[in-house]
């Protein structure tokens, strides 16, 4: 689904979560009210359990809201089956994750080339393209490194590239550098905007870190599940 | 220190996470249950026939016999006035046929005899019946029979039926009807009791008896009086105890037995391998727990006392989970085979299995003891490795395969003893040794196995990686990775593979070898016998008039009388063959090992015997020795000819000419007409006319040869056919193990599952990943079993079979059943990977993702 710069890329209308744990309940999100562009980067920030990931799952369609509405790329998320929801985010969605997340017994282009097989793309565009991923993200030499073998910041670029190797829309990061010193998250993160300003992505990202949202166009703060002006 | 441990950490750990705990419980009751199960099983069928002997014997202590055709009764009073006898009971015995039924065991006693040994009861009036014979005295016809004879039956006192002998038809009454106790029990209440001399008129048998039963005074010996009795008697007669003797007339009893026993050792293997598996996992898996107890200051030896307690804890209930479980699958089992058993041994009648204490012992050690083995040595390292790194360390990373050249080794050590053993001369003599080769080749899988399958994994990812779907990458990745978690089930599958391939070699190779045998010693074109389609087993003997008949048919060339005796030879129960031998022998070549055959040798001309290769080998006979056998006519000494192939008795087998037997035994029956006919004589038209002529009169089975080359393998498949419920059983239950290895990797993988349906897998890929996963395992635990099925099926013939029985099979690969076996392991196991594959499937994404 392409997208312009400008349209709407995610809209979220009133969005509710409650978890209800036994008796203890917790209203995660309290009316979030939201809208994103296409082609920009916004930063989610906000203390510690004020809603962010949990607003990021909504809107990578990991999860759905208790009440409100949820529209992504044009499509109603709130009430989409689960296999719906499956289909969405390996089509349209990028994920990267704070624990990096990768599959510890694929090899760096492996994981980079899972999503595509996966999705059924041939295998050799999709070693192609991940190669071409990989050594865009500075890892043309550590392709055949299984994720025990690189550092941190290795493997964070190379969860980028998973994240964008299916070419998504919208690329969802929760605490992408969280894990990272401050030097090498700095590195990781430039990279991802400048691959998603190339490509025209809209970039959402979860983070508590100043710099990182400084690198955004645009911040929204959560506090207590609701959007602070 | 412990017991506050337990109750705070263990029992805790346990109730939250009931899954795990439940995945060792069934771990652990499932190595039980395969144990005893199979225990139950082999110990039931063997004990069944006992019991059966038992009741034939009642009380007696010693019986004396004297060959097929009986002893004068009143041999009775010269055993009875023999030092330290106080009862004599003479008995008839005799296999009948029932009409459309099949075998029944009639009993000739005298109710007028001291009643000492015998234990016949009825209820109210029939009782009288018995204790006041006089009224069916007189009666050739009346009967007594047991409740579930007449309840199976529909039939009730004053009702008449049919019972078919080897003069033809009888129609008998039954004036009473007993319980099912004592000898009414024999041969599972197929049983028909008369009074002796009733028996003896209506089978024409003069006042001879089949045996008599022998009471010792109270102070005698049982050893002393067997020994004067042999004194009193002579050679003519066998002394013996009445279990041991029982246990001589079954048929292939050796071969079975020593299956039976492989079987029940394997699955004892299986089941420690499992329970073992169990253990050590949840051991392992709770890691980083013991090393935080480290940290704060527990010491090591109370880590391993915790783990040690907790494994008792889970041990016992597991074995008392697995002695119900392993129950219920014999009952099951056993209702299934039931028929295939009666079939096949007639005399055992499986009736239930029962637990005995020896099974608890067996489910301790197997659940008790096994687990605190599995516990000791994760539970060893915990303690001893420093609470850093044991805390650093993953919980995947304790499953991660190391180098596999030391397992490798090790297993190879353990082939290469197993085949040295094997290749010993002193396998083909001593069992104990061919058991160690085939258990040391077994061993030795344990090492090798796992790493074979992770091997071919590793192997097919290279090889097509590329062309692999992402699925089977992950799947044979899995494989990889969780090489030794999944060691011990792997290897259990391979041993059970092994093991039906195995008897499969044995099966196969024993067919042929019979086929051969057949095909070239017993080449008759149509064969004519009574109550039993072989002569071999529990048919009825014939009159020797009816041979002239046959021979009268047109296109009738010749006919044969073979008459195949049950033989006391030097301890063991030998059959004795004879026909006529001279023209014979010109018809069929016997498959010589020794000696040669002439046409007018020892044998053809009354004085020589042929001895078969397992009797030879065993008492060291050869062409030209001499072979004194004792006849109810005294010793007649015979000249053996050559050694010849002979698969009629496991126990051995000697061939003489008719003449001589007939003669020394005073035997004319005949149990086999062997037919010869014209050239270009169409046996099928032969076989009508003898039906048509004789076949209702006396029961006959009228076989053309090829009909009765398929009927042995037949017999031969019904045998093994109950070999294969044990095998299936353990097959099953190292699939089901094999399942919880797949459960408990599932549950340490949901965060794994969780990122990659973030991504965008769907649930069908899961399952397929997993299913993939229980395929490849299964497939590939299949092929290397099948391997080393063919090795060890070498293996068991060459060291057991020939050290229990003496033949010398040949080496025949079971082709059908490696394909059986493959593609029935691999969908078993995909199967089993269903659960763990739709649970896995089925995790809310975000909270797997969460999951730690
Ligand atoms: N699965 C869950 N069950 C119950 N409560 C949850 C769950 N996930 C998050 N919460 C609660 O929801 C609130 C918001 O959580 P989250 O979105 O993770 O916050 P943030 O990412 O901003 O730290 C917190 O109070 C947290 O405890
Ligand atoms: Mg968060």
């Amino acid at each position: 689904m392409p997208s312009e710069t400008g349209a709407t890329s995610i809209a979220l209308t009133e969005v509710r979560r409650v978890y209800d744990a036994g008796a203890r309940r917790v209203e995660a999100l309290r009316g979030v009210t939201l809208t994103l562009r296409a082609g920009t980067a916004t930063a989610i920030v906000g203390p510690s359990g004020s809603g962010k990931s949990t607003l990021l799952h909504i809107c990578g369609a990991l999860d759905r809201p208790t009440a409100g509405e949820v529209v992504v790329l044009g499509t109603n998320l709130t009430t989409a089956s689960d296999a719906t929801l499956t289909r969405f985010r390996r089509d349209h969605l990028g994920f990267i994750f704070q624990f990096f997340h990768l599959l510890p017994t694929l090899s760096a282009l492996e994981n980079v080339m899972l999503p595509a097989r996966l999705a059924r793309r041939g295998a050799r565009a999709a070693e192609t393209l991940a190669t071409t991923l990989l050594a865009r993200v500075g890892l043309a030499d550590r392709v055949q490194h299984r994720p025990a073998q690189l550092s941190g910041g290795e493997r964070q670029r190379v969860a980028i590239a998973r994240a964008l190797v299916l070419d998504p829309a919208i690329i969802l990061a929760d605490e992408p550098t969280g894990n990272l010193d401050r030097a090498t998250g700095g590195q990781v993160l430039s990279l991802l905007f400048a691959l998603a300003h190339e490509r025209q992505r809209t970039v959402f990202i979860v983070t508590h870190d100043p710099e990182v949202a400084r690198l955004c166009d645009r911040t929204v703060t959560l506090r207590d599940g609701q959007v602070a002006l | 220190m412990i017991l506050p441990l337990l109750r705070w950490l263990s029992l805790r750990h346990w109730l939250q996470h009931p899954v795990r705990a439940g995945l060792t419980l069934t771990g652990v009751a499932l190595g039980v249950a395969v144990t005893i199960a199979v225990d139950l099983l082999a110990g039931e069928i063997l004990a069944a026939n006992r019991r059966s002997l038992e009741a034939i014997a009642g009380k007696a202590q010693l019986t004396v016999t004297a060959g097929e055709s009986g002893l004068d009764r009143v041999v009775a009073d010269r055993i009875f006035g023999t030092p330290g006898v106080a009862h004599v009971d003479a008995l008839l015995e005799r296999q009948l046929i029932e009409p459309g039924r099949g075998p029944i065991l009639l009993l000739g006693v005298d109710f007028l005899a001291d009643a000492a040994l015998r234990q016949i009861e009825a209820e109210g009036a029939d009782q009288e019946v018995i204790d006041d014979p006089i009224a069916f005295l007189n009666s050739r016809s009346a009967a007594v029979v047991p409740e579930s004879f007449a309840t199976r039956r529909g039939l009730k006192k004053g009702d008449r039926f049919t019972l078919t002998a080897a003069d033809g038809a009888h129609e008998l009454e039954i004036r009473a009807v007993v319980k099912d106790r004592g000898p009414a029990r024999a041969f599972g209440g197929d049983v028909v009791i008369m009074y002796l001399d009733a028996a003896q008129v209506a089978l024409g048998m003069d006042d001879r008896v089949s045996r008599v039963d022998v009471g010792l005074a109270a102070d005698a010996q049982p050893e002393t009086v067997k020994a004067a009795l042999e004194a009193e008697l002579g050679p003519a007669f066998v002394v013996d105890f009445p279990l041991r003797r029982g246990a001589r007339l079954d048929q292939m009893m050796t071969g079975l037995e020593q299956a039976l026993f492989t079987m029940a050792a394997l699955a004892i293997w299986v089941g420690i391998l499992l329970a073992y598996n169990a253990i050590e996992i949840s051991v392992r898996q709770r890691k980083n727990e013991l090393a935080i107890l480290r940290a704060i200051g527990t010491s090591r030896r109370a880590v391993i006392a915790l783990v040690l307690a907790e494994a008792a804890g889970v041990g016992l209930v597991a074995t008392a989970l697995g002695l119900g479980l392993g129950y219920l699958f014999a009952t099951y089992g056993l209702a299934a085979t039931a028929t295939t058993v009666s079939d096949v041994y007639d005399v055992v009648k499986v009736s239930e299995v029962q637990l005995l204490p020896r099974h608890v012992v067996t489910g301790l050690g197997v659940g008790l003891l096994i687990p605190l083995l599995g516990a000791l040595r994760p539970a060893r390292h915990v303690a001893n490795e420093s609470p850093v790194a044991g805390l650093t360390r993953g919980v995947e990373e304790t499953f991660a395969a190391g180098r596999p050249w030391k397992p490798l080794v090790f297993g190879g050590l353990f082939f290469v003893a197993g085949l040295s053993l094997a290749w010993s001369p002193a396998a083909h003599t001593n069992i104990a040794v061919g058991y160690g080769a085939f258990a040391s080749m077994l061993g030795g899988s344990v090492f090798f196995a796992p790493v074979i399958v992770s091997g071919l994994a590793q192997v097919l990812r290279r090889a097509c990686g590329r062309r692999l779907w992402a699925e089977h990458v992950v799947a044979l990745d899995h494989v990889v990775r969780d090489r030794r978690r999944a060691a011990l089930n792997v290897a259990s599958l391979v041993a059970g593979v092994a093991t039906v391939i195995t008897v499969a070699t044995y099966a196969t190779s024993f067919k042929e070898a019979n086929q051969r045998w057949l095909a070239s010693a017993v080449p008759a074109d149509v064969f004519v016998t009574s109550g039993s389609k072989m002569a071999m087993t529990h048919n009825t003997p014939l009159d020797p008039a009816l041979g002239q008949e046959l021979g009268r048919i047109d296109g009738v060339d010749e006919v044969f009388l073979v008459r195949i005796a049950d033989f006391d030879f030097r301890g063991r129960p030998l059959k004795l063959i004879s026909t006529q031998m001279r023209g014979y022998e010109a018809r069929s070549t016997p498959l010589v090992v020794e000696g040669a055959v002439s046409r007018d040798g020892p044998v053809a001309r009354g004085a020589g015997v042929f001895v078969s290769e397992n009797l030879a080998g065993r008492d060291n006979f050869h062409p030209g020795d001499r072979l004194t056998l004792p006849t109810p006519s005294g010793p007649a000494t015979f000249e053996v000819e050559a050694v010849v192939v002979d698969f009629t008795s496991d126990q051995g087998v000697l061939l003489i000419d008719r003449a001589p037997y007939v003669k020394l035994f005073a035997d004319p029956l005949v149990d086999s007409f062997e037919l010869f006919l014209k050239p270009g004589v169409d046996p099928a038209a032969v076989q009508q006319q003898i039906r048509r002529q004789w076949g209702a009169k006396y029961d006959l089975f009228v076989l053309t040869n090829r009909e009765f080359k398929a009927e042995a393998q037949e017999l031969i498949e019904q045998i093994f056919a109950l070999l294969d419920l044990l095998q299936l059983l353990t097959l099953f239950i190292a699939v089901l193990g094999v399942g919880t290895t797949l459960i408990a990797a599932v549950l340490d993988r949901t965060q794994e599952v969780g990122v990659m349906r973030a991504v965008g897998t769907t649930p069908l890929q899961v399952i397929h990943i997993v299913l993939s996963e229980a395929g490849f395992i299964g497939a590939a635990a299949a092929f290397f079993g099948t391997l080393q099925g063919a090795l060890c099926g070498m293996v068991f013939l060459r060291t057991i079979l020939l050290a229990s029985i003496g033949w010398r099979l040949p080496w025949v690969l079971p082709e059908s059943t490696y394909v059986f076996v493959f593609l029935g392991v691999s969908a078993a196991s995909v199967v089993a990977g269903l659960y763990p594959a739709w649970w896995s499937a089925k995790q809310p994404t975000l909270e797997a993702l969460q999951a730690e």
